[in-house]
């Protein structure tokens, strides 16, 4: 038996632990059935709330505590030393050390189930929900350990808080608020022009995210136990995401849904770029790091370079490849770009000299790829440059500040002060300016580069 | 300093903190069985030189190799081959000892069979075998420290590693964990100590390691220590004779000792050859009517000969 499971169940799942839930959650589930009359109804919905307060709540914290108290208690060096597996070692802490979580959501379950006509699928996924949020919270905390050099203290809330709004998302809680009523039998689901069953489209691609977080936790916990670790887990995702995505937005007749078809480049591009910045912000940005990553790749040791790759490099790479290939679908049927042009108008955030601007787009889409390329290496430098300070207590967050300023406040003070011919100087959708709209940002990204390389090289080391 | 048959080897080690060098190009080879101490000043590179050679970092270039396996390309292979105690060890306060030990035992890969024995001789070899029921957060520092070093050599490693594990400890924990050292190295481990009280690790060491700014300034056996090869080296002894005796210098010299100091009745040189050339000495001494008092092989000073070693290091 898996080493870890059993340390986290010895302490975990004691007798008294277990019989105080069955009398605490015995009596207060009495105590709903007898005050709603014996409603078999009203008690199997108390049950499922319940179910939901436990794993979207309490789960993702005690997921996220298993990590951080091994920090806290000075154990988890130690514990990386022993010869258990990452996988071992994953699994065995997340079931483990939520074990005491599940006893108490299997009881709430189990009402529901009793009181409720059986369906298995609807069953899967409230556990899929459940799983997911813990995963969730588990492998947040495992990065924030991965992005921090000193290790004495790991705060849990972070991953708590993720966990649970992943959680809420992929469960039937998240799907139902959201209004798309998934569940409503006969409900159907085209992708890539395929029809399927609505219930059975979300429980497979929930069971499909949930893998690949499962996958990440494994991934990451491989890097934090040294194990030599590439970065091509993440980039599977960033491809299986873009494909997921991109299958909503393909008709399964162009002719008799002309306007979707300009979409799916589209889509495959946003979601490619929103990989890039979740990998980004995500990704441990050491300066040191860099540093190693270079020595590696002049002294030509490519196992060791691999290991040091950061993740956004390869998100990077596709994002480009994903605006390139807008850019040569808009060249190749101009009239591809107007759902995209629709779109901007449907969204309700454009002028109609803004619209009549974009509509350069479909003139020069090379350009506008150009420039949103170079908007997303500016990114790129300002988060590195935000990490490369010595000083930087919370670089992300202080990086985050800024791109949230440069694309919220900056045009709107552009637009009030200058005028909104000048958008395309701040904002990477606006042609209007010609190349002087790829200038812009290419400028910004070498300035911003510039500032990124003196600080990064203010941290090569010197003799101690 | 090589080794024929060395059970760690460490080759060109690159460890880079930001804007700091913390290890530049470390080089060495620890023999098997020995029990190396790892001195240098605060910021020298110590514990980085350990969390590399157990793999707990990535170093930046370099290798390790520990009984014959690469750390940073099989870590968990060397994993169970090491045990380490850290400078801020933990252990689990909520378990007994017994579960304490028995769970480390089963994460380095311990059969059921076997484990059960193992949990007893670690208890044992750290004499908390009267504690195996007691939690471990009840213990006292001392006792969490045997704790922590049962369970890093619960699967009988062929390499302990410590990182001042001696700092916190009283004198009477402190005096119990040399004998639990020197009882680690008699059961065929082989040990590094990194610590700061150096009269201590005189007590058990038998080699020398120093480190500063991230380099080796010396790795050497200690002369007087039981270590392998101390026989065949210079000892320095102290000789004190009852009256003074103009000769003393020349019968040394003849019986082959070296850098001779005397001083009124007391003389300080090196005699190669081991306690056969000592009795030799003794005999002639005694012979040609030298009023000796006291003989005796002068251990070295670690402490002295580090301080020196830095000095001269610093002057340089």
């Amino acid at each position: 038996m898996n080493p870890e499971l059993v340390r986290n169940l010895w302490v975990e799942l004691t007798p008294r632990r277990i019989l105080a839930a069955l009398f605490v959650l015995g009596s207060v589930f009495a105590l709903a059935w007898a005050s709603m009359q014996a409603d078999d109804r009203a008690l199997a919905r108390a049950a499922l709330w319940a179910y939901y307060l436990i794993v979207l709540l309490w789960g993702p914290r005690q997921a996220a505590l298993t990590l951080a108290d091994e920090v806290a208690d000075r154990t988890w060096d130690t514990q990386r030393m022993s010869a258990l597996g990452p996988w071992q070692m994953a699994w065995g802490k997340l079931a483990g050390g939520t074990s005491f979580v599940w006893f108490c959501a299997g009881i709430a379950l189990v009402i529901w189930a009793v009181m409720e006509p059986m369906r298995p699928v609807e069953l899967g996924r409230h556990l899929l929900g459940g799983v997911a949020a813990m995963l969730a919270a588990f492998l947040v905390t495992l990065l924030q350990l991965r992005r921090r050099r000193s290790r004495t203290r790991l705060r849990s809330w972070t991953g708590a808080v993720v966990g649970t709004l992943i959680g809420f998302l992929i469960s039937p809680v998240g799907v139902d608020v959201a209004g798309t009523a998934f569940t409503e039998p006969g409900l159907r689901v085209a992708w890539y022009g395929m029809s399927f069953a609505a219930d059975r489209f979300v429980l497979v691609s929930q069971l499909l995210f949930t893998l690949w977080l499962l996958l990440g936790v494994y991934r990451t916990m491989r890097a934090e136990l040294q194990k030599p670790t590439w970065p091509w887990a993440w980039t599977a995702f960033t491809l299986y995401l873009c494909a997921y995505v991109t299958g909503f937005v393909v008709a399964a007749d162009p002719l008799a849904a002309p306007d979707s078809t300009g979409l799916w480049p589209l889509a495959t591009a946003a979601t490619a770029l929103f990989c890039f910045y979740v990998g980004l912000f995500a990704d441990r940005k050491d300066g040191i790091r860099y540093h190693w990553l270079v020595a590696s790749l002049k002294s030509g040791d490519h196992a060791r370079a691999l290991r040091l790759t950061p993740i956004w490099l390869p998100g990077l790479a596709i994002a480009a490849v994903a605006l390139g290939l807008v850019a040569g679908f808009v060249r190749l049927a101009p009239d591809a770009a107007y759902p995209f042009l629709n779109l901007l108008h449907g969204m309700g955030s454009m002028s109609a000299d803004i619209a009549g601007e974009m509509e350069e787009f479909a003139g020069s889409p090379g350009r506008w790829a150009l420039a949103v390329l170079f908007f997303l290496l500016r990114d790129l430098m300002i988060v590195l440059w935000a990490n490369f300070s010595p000083r930087a207590r919370m670089p992300d967050l202080a990086a985050f500040l800024y791109l949230w300023v440069l694309y919220h406040v900056l045009p709107s003070l552009v637009a009030m002060t200058v005028g909104v011919w000048a958008l395309g100087l701040v904002l990477p959708w606006t042609a209007g300016l010609g190349w002087i709209a790829v200038l812009a940002p290419a400028l910004q990204a070498a300035a911003m580069g510039g500032f990124a390389w003196w600080r990064w090289r203010s941290l090569a080391p010197r003799q101690a | 300093m090589a080794a024929a048959d060395p059970v760690i080897a460490v080759e060109a080690l690159l460890f880079d903190y930001p804007g700091l060098r913390a290890l530049d190009g470390v080089s060495f080879s620890i023999r098997r069985g020995t029990i190396t101490a790892l001195v240098g000043p605060n910021g020298a590179g110590k514990t980085t030189l350990l969390n590399c050679i157990a793999g707990l970092v990535l170093p930046g270039a370099g290798r390790v190799i520990v009984d014959g396996i690469d750390v940073n390309r099989a870590p968990r292979e060397a994993h169970a081959r090491m045990g380490y105690l850290a400078d801020s060890f933990g252990v689990y306060g909520e378990l007994t000892v017994e579960r304490c030990l028995d769970y480390w035992a089963r994460a380095q890969g311990i059969a059921t069979a076997g484990r059960k024995a193992a949990v007893e001789r670690a208890a044992a070899r750290l004499e908390i075998a009267d504690r195996l029921q007691q939690r471990a957060g009840e213990l006292s520092r001392g006792l969490r420290q045997r704790l922590a070093i049962a369970q890093a050599i619960v699967h009988e490693p062929a390499v302990v590693l410590m990182d001042e594990p001696a700092s916190g400890l009283d004198p009477e924990a402190r005096f119990g964990l040399a004998a639990v050292l020197r009882n680690l190295s008699g059961a065929g481990m082989t040990l590094i100590v990194s610590s700061h009280i150096l009269a201590e690790l005189e007590d058990y060491s038998t080699d020398l390691l120093v480190l500063e700014g991230g380099r080796i300034l010396e790795h050497r056996a200690l002369g007087g220590a039981a270590g392998e090869g101390a026989d065949a080296a210079s000892i320095r002894i102290e000789l004190e004779l009852a009256a003074d005796d103009g000769n003393l210098p020349a019968i040394l010299a003849a019986a082959g000792a070296g850098d001779i100091r005397v001083e009124g009745r007391t003389a300080r040189f090196s005699l190669p050859g081991g306690i056969g050339a000592q009795a030799a000495l003794l005999r002639r001494l005694v012979g040609e009517g030298a009023p000796v008092a006291s003989f005796m092989p002068v251990r070295t000073d670690l402490q002295d000969a580090y301080l020196a070693l830095l000095k001269e290091s610093r002057k340089g």
